[in-house]
C-alpha cells in the first residue's frame, strides 16, 4: 500500500515536472517570439528626392570630347520627388564661323553644392552637323 | 487700367482666399494666389505660386511658376514651371524646365523653350 502510494506520488511528481517544463518551454518560446517580433526592423524610408539648383548641357563630338558646355540656373532650388516627371530643354546656337559636329549630349542635374545628381544622355548614332548661326534643341526627361 | 505694383522688395505678397483681383499685376519676389486673379501677371525674376484654392485666368510672364490650383491662359516662365497633383492647367505653357506631379490635370499646349529663348535672347 505504501509502495503503491509512493509510486503514485512519484508518477504525479513526474507529470507535474513535465507540465512545468512544458509551461516553461511555451513561456520562453512566446517570449522569444515577442522578442523576434519586436526586433523586426522597420522598413527604412529612403529619401530619394533630389534638390536641384542648376543644370548643365554638355555636347560631345564623335570621339567623346566635350565641344561645348553651358550651366543654367533653375531659378532657385526645387525638390524632385518620387511621382514627379521632369523635362528640361536646352539649346545650342552655333555662333562660330565653322560648323559644329555633335555626336551625343548630356544634361546634368546639379545640386546647390554643384555636385551632379543625375544625368540624362542621348547619342545620335551619327554626327549631327550644326551650321554657323543654326540652333538645335536638346531635351532631357527624368522620372522618380 | 493702370498696372498695380506690389511691394518692390523681395518680401512675399499674398492674394488671399476670397479675394478677387482683375487687372495687370507687376510684382517682385514671390506672389501667392489663394483667391482669384484675372488679367496679366508679370515679374522679371519673381515666383508666382497658385495655391490649391487659387484660380488664375491670365497672361503670365514670370521666372518661376508653381501651380497647385486652377490656371487658364498663357504662362511663360523663363526658369521653370511646377505643376502639382491638385492643379488643373489649361491654355499654353512655355518654359525650359517643366516638373509635373502624377495626378495633375494638364490640358495645355506645352512649349519647351530654352532659357535663352524664354529670356528673348534667341
Amino acid at each position: 500500500m505504501e509502495a503503491n502510494f509512493s509510486l503514485r506520488q512519484r508518477i504525479e511528481g513526474a507529470v507535474g515536472l513535465t507540465r512545468g517544463l512544458g509551461r516553461g518551454l511555451v513561456d520562453s518560446s512566446n517570449a522569444l517570439l515577442r522578442r523576434v517580433t519586436k526586433a523586426k526592423p522597420k522598413p527604412e524610408v529612403v529619401d530619394t528626392s533630389l534638390r536641384i539648383a542648376h543644370y548643365n548641357l554638355v555636347l560631345m563630338d564623335g570621339d567623346g570630347q566635350v565641344v561645348w558646355g553651358m550651366e543654367y540656373d533653375t531659378g532657385g532650388p526645387f525638390s524632385f520627388r518620387p511621382g514627379h516627371r521632369l523635362w528640361i530643354c536646352c539649346e545650342f546656337t552655333n555662333r562660330s564661323a565653322h560648323e559644329a559636329g555633335i555626336a551625343e549630349f548630356e544634361i546634368e542635374l546639379t545640386g546647390e553644392d554643384g555636385s551632379v545628381l543625375s544625368r540624362f544622355g542621348d547619342s545620335f548614332g551619327d554626327i549631327v552637323v550644326v551650321q554657323p548661326g543654326e540652333t538645335r534643341k536638346f531635351v532631357g526627361q527624368w522620372s522618380l | 487700367m493702370k498696372p498695380m505694383k506690389t511691394n518692390g522688395s523681395s518680401s512675399d505678397s499674398i492674394i488671399g482666399r476670397g479675394v478677387e483681383v482683375t487687372g495687370d499685376l507687376l510684382f517682385a519676389g514671390e506672389l501667392q494666389v489663394s483667391g482669384k486673379v484675372t488679367g496679366t501677371l508679370t515679374s522679371q525674376d519673381g515666383t508666382l505660386i497658385i495655391e490649391a484654392t487659387g484660380e488664375v485666368d491670365a497672361q503670365v510672364d514670370v521666372s518661376v511658376c508653381v501651380i497647385r490650383g486652377k490656371f487658364r491662359g498663357n504662362v511663360k516662365a523663363k526658369s521653370r514651371i511646377e505643376v502639382y497633383k491638385s492643379a488643373r492647367v489649361g491654355g499654353e505653357v512655355a518654359t525650359p524646365v517643366l516638373l509635373i506631379e502624377e495626378g495633375a490635370e494638364c490640358n495645355a499646349a506645352i512649349m519647351m523653350a530654352s532659357q535663352a529663348m524664354a529670356k528673348g535672347q534667341g
